[in-house]
Parts: C-alpha cells; sequence; structure tokens
C-alpha cells in the first residue's frame, strides 16, 4: 500500500526560507537548509523547493541548496519556480532535483510539460497550480498568485490529464499562510478531474486538516506554515493519521 | 580472508541519472568507486558496475547506443556483476514500450511496460511503499521496509529472471529487486538513493553482494 506522502514545502527567497500570507508579504525565516534538514529528521517523506523570485541572479543560491538537499538528506526532493525550458529542468535535475515542477510556462505553453517528459519521464514532472476562488468556480493564477490567466482550474486539470505530467501540485491563493484549514471543496474538484496523482496544501493548522485532505482522496499533502511556526511538526502529523488507519511511512534504518 | 571494499565499483554516466545522489550515498557507506563516462573506460574498467538512472527509457537507449555504451555493458557483463537502478534496471530488458517498442540490453529476462490501471492505484507511482523481500536472497533484514518509488513503468520478468523483493497494488504483485539465476545481474525498481538511512543500507549490502561474486567467479 500507498504510504500518504507528508511533504514539507520551503519557499525559497534570496537564499533564505520566506513564508507569505496568501502569497503575500514574505516573511524573512531563517536558513533554508537548517529547517529542511530538521523536517527530514522528523520523517519528511519529501522536500518540496519554491523558488518564489526564480531571478538569474539568485539562481545559484537554489542549486547549492538543491544539492545539499539531494546529497545529504537522501529523500525526494521536487523544486518548482522559474522554469520555462528544457535546459532549466535539466539544470535542476543535474544538480539534484528528483521531481520539477511547473505553473506559469506551462499554462502560456502546456507543451512543455511533455517536452521535459519525454526525456525524463513523466513521473518527474509536475504540474504546480495556483488556485483562487472566483464567482464561477476556481481559476488558475501564476507569479505567485498576482496574475489571472483566465482559466477554470477544472478546464486546466482536464487538460493537463494527457499534457506528459505525472502530478498535480495545488496551493489555494486564498488558503495560504492563513490557517484557515484547507480548501476541502477545491480538492473534491481536483479530485472528481483527475487519476494522477495530487499533492494538495495551504490552510493546514493541524493534523485533523490532514486527515481530512488524505480522506478527500489527495495522494500527499504539502505543509509550510503549520511546520515553520510550529502549529504540528511531522511525527505528530504521522503519529495522527497512523491512528486513524491512515498509511504513513515509519522510518527504518 | 577476502576483504569486499578492496574491490572498486564502476559507477557508468550515461547522462539519464542523478549521478550526485548515487555517488554521495557511496561515499557514505565507504565503498571506493570510479566514474565511468564512455564505452572505452567501462570496457578497460575491471570490477562490478553500478547502473544509475531517471528518466525515459527511449531516450536512455538512445543515448546508449548512439555511444557504444550499451554493447560495451554488455560485454562488460560477460566478466562481472551488475546493478541497475530504476531506469538502470529497465534497460536491462529485453524490450520496452515507453514512447514505443525498443529492445533493452537483454540482460534480464523481461520487458518494460506501464503500470496498469487499477482502483485505488496511481499512475505514476510516486511515493514509498511497504517492500516485501522473498527468503533466500540475504536481504531478509529489508522485509517490511518503506522504500521510495518514483515511476509509470516496470519490469515484468519472464523466467528465469527470479523476483526477490515485490510490493502489492491492488491485486498485483509488482518486482520490486530482481537479479538473474547466477545473482550477477540485479536491479531494483525504487530508489535505494532517496529511501533515507535504510536506502543506504540496502545498497552498501548489495555492493558487497556483487563484490563477492565478481570475486567467486572472476577473482
Amino acid at each position: 500500500m500507498l504510504a500518504f506522502r507528508i511533504c514539507a514545502r520551503l519557499d525559497l527567497k534570496s537564499g533564505f526560507l520566506v513564508k507569505g500570507i496568501k502569497f503575500e508579504g514574505l516573511r524573512k525565516l531563517g536558513n533554508v537548509w537548517d529547517f529542511a534538514n530538521s523536517y527530514a529528521q522528523e520523517g519528511a517523506d519529501e522536500i518540496v523547493i519554491v523558488d518564489v523570485v526564480a531571478t538569474l541572479f539568485e539562481r545559484a543560491s537554489l542549486y547549492d541548496l538543491i544539492h545539499k538537499v539531494s546529497t545529504e538528506l537522501k529523500i525526494p526532493l521536487t523544486v518548482i519556480g522559474g522554469i520555462k525550458t528544457i535546459d532549466d529542468a535539466k539544470k535542476l535535475f543535474d544538480t539534484g532535483a528528483d521531481k520539477i515542477g511547473i505553473n506559469s510556462a506551462g499554462l502560456q505553453r502546456p507543451e512543455i510539460y511533455e517536452e521535459i517528459a519525454s526525456i525524463y519521464g513523466s513521473q518527474a514532472v509536475v504540474a504546480s497550480i495556483e488556485a483562487k476562488k472566483i464567482q464561477k468556480g476556481y481559476e488558475c493564477f501564476y507569479r505567485n498568485g498576482r496574475e489571472r490567466s483566465g482559466i477554470l482550474i477544472e478546464d486546466w486539470i482536464k487538460r493537463l490529464n494527457d499534457s506528459g505530467c505525472g502530478e498535480i501540485m495545488i496551493s489555494s491563493v486564498d488558503r495560504d499562510g492563513t490557517f484557515n484549514g484547507p480548501d476541502l471543496e477545491l480538492l473534491r474538484l481536483i479530485r472528481s478531474n483527475t487519476e494522477l496523482p495530487v499533492v494538495f496544501g495551504s490552510g493546514v493548522r493541524s493534523p485533523e486538516d490532514v486527515i481530512e485532505i488524505a480522506m478527500g482522496g489527495a495522494d500527499s499533502v504539502a505543509i509550510a506554515s503549520s511546520l515553520h511556526y510550529k502549529k504540528t511538526n511531522i511525527e505528530e502529523v504521522k503519529s495522527i493519521l497512523n491512528n486513524r488507519l491512515i498509511p504513513v511511512r515509519t522510518v527504518s534504518t | 580472508m577476502f576483504s569486499p571494499s578492496t574491490i572498486k565499483l564502476g559507477v557508468v554516466n550515461y547522462k539519464a541519472s542523478n549521478m550526485g545522489s548515487i555517488l554521495s550515498v557511496l561515499s557514505d557507506t565507504g565503498i571506493e568507486f570510479t566514474v565511468l563516462e564512455d564505452a572505452s573506460s567501462i570496457l578497460k574498467f575491471n570490477g562490478p558496475l553500478i547502473i544509475p538512472g531517471v528518466g525515459a527509457y527511449g531516450a536512455a537507449m538512445d543515448y546508449l547506443e548512439s555511444n557504444s555504451i550499451s554493447n560495451a555493458i554488455k560485454k562488460a557483463v560477460q566478466n562481472t556483476s551488475i546493478l541497475g537502478i530504476c531506469l538502470g534496471m529497465q534497460i536491462f530488458a529485453d524490450v520496452g514500450t515507453e514512447n514505443g517498442t525498443r529492445a533493452g540490453l537483454g540482460l534480464l529476462k523481461g520487458e518494460v511496460v506501464k503500470l496498469e490501471k487499477v482502483k485505488g492505484e496511481r499512475v505514476p507511482n510516486i511515493g514509498w511503499r511497504k517492500v516485501l523481500v522473498n527468503q533466500g536472497f540475504d536481504l531478509d533484514g529489508f522485509n517490511d521496509c518503506y522504500f521510495y518509488f518514483c515511476h509509470s513503468y516496470f519490469f515484468q520478468p519472464f523466467e528465469p529472471t527470479q523476483v526477490v523483493a515485490y510490493f502489492k497494488r491492488g491485486d498485483a504483485l509488482v518486482p520490486a529487486i530482481i537479479c538473474d539465476t547466477s545473482r550477477r545481474i540485479w536491479g531494483i525498481q525504487f530508489h535505494p538513493e532517496k529511501s533515507g538511512t535504510v536506502g543506504l543500507r540496502l545498497i552498501s549490502q548489495l555492493v558487497s553482494m556483487l563484490q563477492r561474486e565478481g570475486d567467486t567467479n572472476f577473482g
């Protein structure tokens, strides 16, 4: 049986761990490596690094971090942010990323998923989505929740099903960093439109929220603020999921 | 007394792999290794081989064939033991079916096919699964441990390839570790180099088995 996967999500800016609320007002929280390392020791099943600015100038610090996380922590690593070309993806894979996630460039040119999948396999290509509630339902946003794409989530998910991507990772612009609980209506919408693995996040405030996400059909959760601000920790999340008979990875030595 | 650690390991770099991860695991476990970048260095090398790999089967075979690395590996295997990891294992098959049917190295009897759609299971298979180990392969210590998988295709063995370990997917049993009857050719579907401490321990044990096989047969 596949274990429900607990991903620790780390937003990176200028070499520091940052976190905002609804993707805005990024606060500097410390050294990214220290956080990644402690989450791995707590039993994180995957590290997700999001380069929120993704400028060329600051890419060097991202590569250093990817190399360190990949060689020292020895758990899977997904990197998201600023990937526009096969060459961008290649650099990240070569440095040590196991999967790469694309949002903006995919909305502009969905062929990018298939292009990267044909070389690296679809299991290595994640479609990252920033969803925001609008009157008609949910819309895909990009550039950290600032820009509207005009594309409805369910249309985009249906497009992604045959696009070459092997996993879908969803953030909610409305819930991000708010501790208001996950948007389970959004999860239902996603789950009813795809059979791909789904990583769901935003708004998580407790292990009980993670149970709701698992019961809602997600394959994995991405947690940021709740870990950074110590509302909970990975050991506690796993132990409570385990009590509810949701399979989680126990760490063997 | 024979000391496995004295036998150097060759790691084949065919530009379809996360070399950093596998090399750091080998370093951590104190295994001596050389990175082999081309066909001639593989042919000159005298020791067990590791073939890592992440990527698509077709793209990997393109590279291996156009650089004569596939022939070099086939030749080297007549005189040494070899371990393939994930895609590195899948290319050992007779045939692969990712992006069209095409021949593999033919080192292990079997074909690489896409995971079937099964209720309650996803394609790709991404995440941590408990691996069940068959007895008789000296790997009992890894039974019931979680390892990290990330793949859409898997190795479907024909006899006489042996399934050393497997995982349950719906009603099916999917091979997780396989080997040939001589136990010189090994393949792992999951990523031990991404499976934390237990993955390190597995690599370390498999490498000493490879080194022992190499020694018994050719030392």
